[in-house]
């Protein structure tokens, strides 16, 4: 079976820590959550897998291809931060084109392509906005429409619910499990949070299990 | 490591960053210093460190550096006492205000005081102390009111609930809160007073020597370069042993813990409301009554209000030299201060983004912090040795100047960036990598928006360092062609009228640029990365 992401033997690390050989299978459409206490090493699985850090050893395969020594920009691996990161001198619909402007499409056709996309997590009318003027959950809502924009192969969600109130995280948990079903893109999605990791995905697995 | 997370998505050329303000500091200040240490050595310089006058005039100094400390204080903690707690209507415009008078060239303060007391109070000691003052007032407010505002009312309260009298809470509370910063201020204040110049060059006599002056007679008057380089390395030595001090003396135990306090209403009691109404509006008229007299003195002849001085700009005759009006003076000022504007922002901006960047970045940019301890004579002087004579003179090219004065800028410019930049997510760098953005694309989506609008900024300041700057270039001016300060030192030193007038007129253009570029940076600061585009 041909997965859309899967890590051989990955170890991944920084300074004075290192990960086990982590062997991780995502199949096409999947949302993968993995469960771990905050500062385990999750965070560093994701950037390792989505080429902002470099893995120690093994490989990063993605629809196939081996991208381990390809850099990020090149990978077709989309993630989204515990925090929004949103551009701060661009407004909400430069934010979401972004990605789409990298491929090549002009600004024009970026923006109209951001506004439909805005308007399908019911954000309809946000598109001038500055990002100031978002409320947490309306940030974190664009990030992960720009993340999906340039239509990436594997989504990375790395806690990004985690700055969010209770009610908010849960709504939008559910809200992006569909969204992330809708579209067919596979993901994996690391949270501290049982209760989200299963409202979210089709498979939970301990960081701790897998990297040992 | 680079920024964010990843040395994968940083840019290549991020990473050799570090070697530009390397390579300028290595030019523009090692090899000025090396040469400085070399023709002490070998030219017999060492032997003016026997001679009595040399540690008479460091003790004359001391005494002027440290009255003029004390002076600074004086003034300086019944203002930050007001500025920097109390809420009160115009407190913004007051704090612009005290800081007007530092970012003044000391040239034009040395001319506001001459034209303000010259008729009663002669050259010498207590006018050059008074002029130090009032130069370093801002340092004092700035520095010690900074840390005034964050002070903790309750350890007072507390002590005044145990039976201490007011002037002894006063003392024994806030006066050891305050104790760093107001070390640090008078470290400050002391090291310029030690090394002034340009007030010393106008409002000195044979009492207020300092050695750099000494440094700048030795060069220019009597040719003895070795000597002069042994004066400078004495200063040198001289003023790290009092960084050294202060830094000891500042250390402390058992602090209190600073707190964000808020700005405390005025208070009831008439008396003491009048009280802080009157520092209030005695800070002002320190800081205008020199600024108006000059405004004046433009504007008058013996016989009454007149354009005179102005109209004579452009004239030759109201010159120094032959071949240059004031104009022509202020064009070449002008032109300098760009061309340190463009190279102080290029230096010093790769080596604030070096800090990002690279470990050695760091170090850099700490190397480049350096210039600020270094007196304006050692560094004119230095230059002057290293490339002011055949086989590397550079003065006829018109960029030993401007080279000076970028050395001089640099740590501001890194001062001003370093913190705005460090100020930035670097995740949003790693965010626009895995959105498609190549690494130099990535950075500048991080990082742009603030550099552009830091660049311009710090650009400015350079420049405003450069407009004011007096000791550096009278080493390093050729004769034909001065730069606005130099102009000034030689005008009012000519007997008539037409000097006096039209050097008060330069004065005061040269004050308006200076703010205007000042209040400029200070606006651009403040809107920050708040830059958006759209389309």
């Amino acid at each position: 079976m041909d997965f859309a992401l899967r890590t051989d033997r990955l170890v991944v690390g920084y300074d004075d820590w290192e990960s086990g050989a982590i062997d991780l299978r995502v199949g096409p459409g999947m949302i993968t959550a993995i469960l771990g206490p905050s500062g385990c090493g999750k965070s560093t699985l994701l950037s390792t897998i989505a080429g902002i850090r470099p893995a120690l050893s093994g490989a990063v395969i993605v629809d196939g291809v081996d991208v381990t020594q390809v850099p990020a920009h090149e990978r077709t691996v989309g993630m989204v931060f515990q925090e929004p990161l949103l551009f701060p001198n661009y407004d909400v619909a430069r934010n979401v084109g972004y990605g789409l402007e990298r491929q090549g499409f002009s600004r024009s056709q970026a923006r109209a392509r951001a506004l439909e996309l805005l308007e399908w997590v019911g954000l309809a009318g946000f598109g001038d906005r500055s990002v100031d003027e978002l409320s947490g959950g309306q940030a974190q809502r664009v990030a992960l429409v720009r993340a999906l924009a340039p239509q990436p192969a594997v989504l990375l969600l790395d806690e990004p619910f985690s700055a969010l109130d209770v009610d908010l995280r849960q709504r939008l948990a559910q809200e992006v499990s569909e969204l992330l079903r809708d579209r067919g893109v596979a993901a994996v999605h690391v949270t501290h949070d049982p209760a989200e990791a299963a409202a979210i995905a089709d498979d939970v697995l301990n960081f701790g299990d897998i990297s040992a | 490591m680079g920024p964010g997370d990843g040395a994968l998505n940083t840019p290549r050329w991020l990473r050799g960053i570090w070697l530009i303000p390397l390579a300028f500091l290595l030019v523009a200040l090692v090899v000025p210093l090396v040469m400085l240490v070399t023709r002490t050595w070998s030219g017999d310089g060492l032997r003016i460190l026997a001679d009595a006058s040399t540690w008479q005039i460091t003790s004359l100094a001391t005494a002027q550096a440290a009255l003029s400390t004390a002076l600074s204080l004086l003034i300086g903690l019944p203002i930050a006492s007001v500025v920097s707690r109390y809420s009160f209507r115009g407190r913004a415009f007051a704090q612009a205000l005290v800081t007007v008078p530092f970012v003044m060239p000391t040239v034009v303060v040395a001319m506001a005081f001459r034209t303000l007391l010259g008729s009663s109070l002669p050259q010498g000691f207590a006018i050059v102390v008074l002029a130090h003052a009032y130069v370093n007032l801002a340092v004092v407010v700035r520095i010690v009111g900074a840390q005034w505002a964050q002070h903790d009312d309750r350890y007072l309260r507390a002590a005044r609930s145990l039976g201490a009298s007011r002037l002894t809470a006063f003392r024994t509370i806030t006066l050891q809160f305050l104790r760093p910063s107001i070390i640090s201020s008078a470290v400050v204040v002391f090291i310029f007073s030690f090394t002034s110049l340009g007030i010393i060059v106008l409002l000195g006599d044979s009492s207020t020597r300092t050695l750099e002056s000494q440094i700048l007679r030795r060069t220019s008057v009597l040719l003895d370069f070795p000597t002069a380089a042994a004066l400078a390395l004495l200063q040198l030595a001289l003023i790290s042993a009092v960084i050294a001090l202060g830094a000891a003396a500042s250390r402390q135990r058992g602090r209190q813990k600073p707190v964000r306090a808020a700005l405390l209403p005025l208070p009831r009691g008439l008396g003491s409301r009048a009280t802080l109404r009157l520092i209030a509006i005695a800070a002002g008229l320190i800081v205008l009554l020199p600024v108006l007299a000059l405004l004046i003195a433009s504007l008058r002849s013996d016989s009454g209000f007149t354009l005179q001085w102005w109209r004579s700009l452009g004239s030759v005759d109201a010159g120094t030299t032959r071949i240059g009006s004031p104009l022509a003076s202020l064009m070449q000022s002008l032109r300098f201060a760009l061309l340190t504007g463009v190279v102080a922002a290029i230096i010093g901006g790769c080596a604030a983004i070096a800090v990002l960047a690279h470990r050695w970045g760091r170090l850099v940019a700490l190397f480049a912090i350096i210039p600020l301890g270094i007196s304006a004579a050692t560094l004119g002087l230095g230059m002057l040795l290293a490339f002011g004579r055949p086989p590397f003179d550079l003065r006829a090219t018109g960029l030993l100047i401007p080279l000076a004065h970028s050395l001089v800028a640099v740590p501001l410019v890194v001062a001003v960036m370093a913190p705005a930049l460090r100020g930035i997510n670097p995740r949003i760098q790693d965010v626009a990598a895995t959105l498609g953005a190549r690494p130099t694309r990535a950075f500048f989506t991080a990082y742009g928006p603030t550099l552009r609008t830091v660049t311009i900024a710090a650009g400015g300041l350079a420049c405003a360092v450069s407009l004011g700057e007096f000791g550096a270039a009278s080493f390093l001016a050729r004769t034909g062609a001065p730069t606005v300060p130099l102009q000034i030192v030689r005008l009012v030193s000519r007997p008539g009228e037409l000097s006096t007038g039209v050097a008060a007129v330069m004065s005061v253009i040269l004050i308006a640029l200076t703010l205007a570029l000042v209040l400029g940076v200070d606006r651009l600061g403040r809107r920050g990365n708040g830059l958006r585009t759209s389309h």
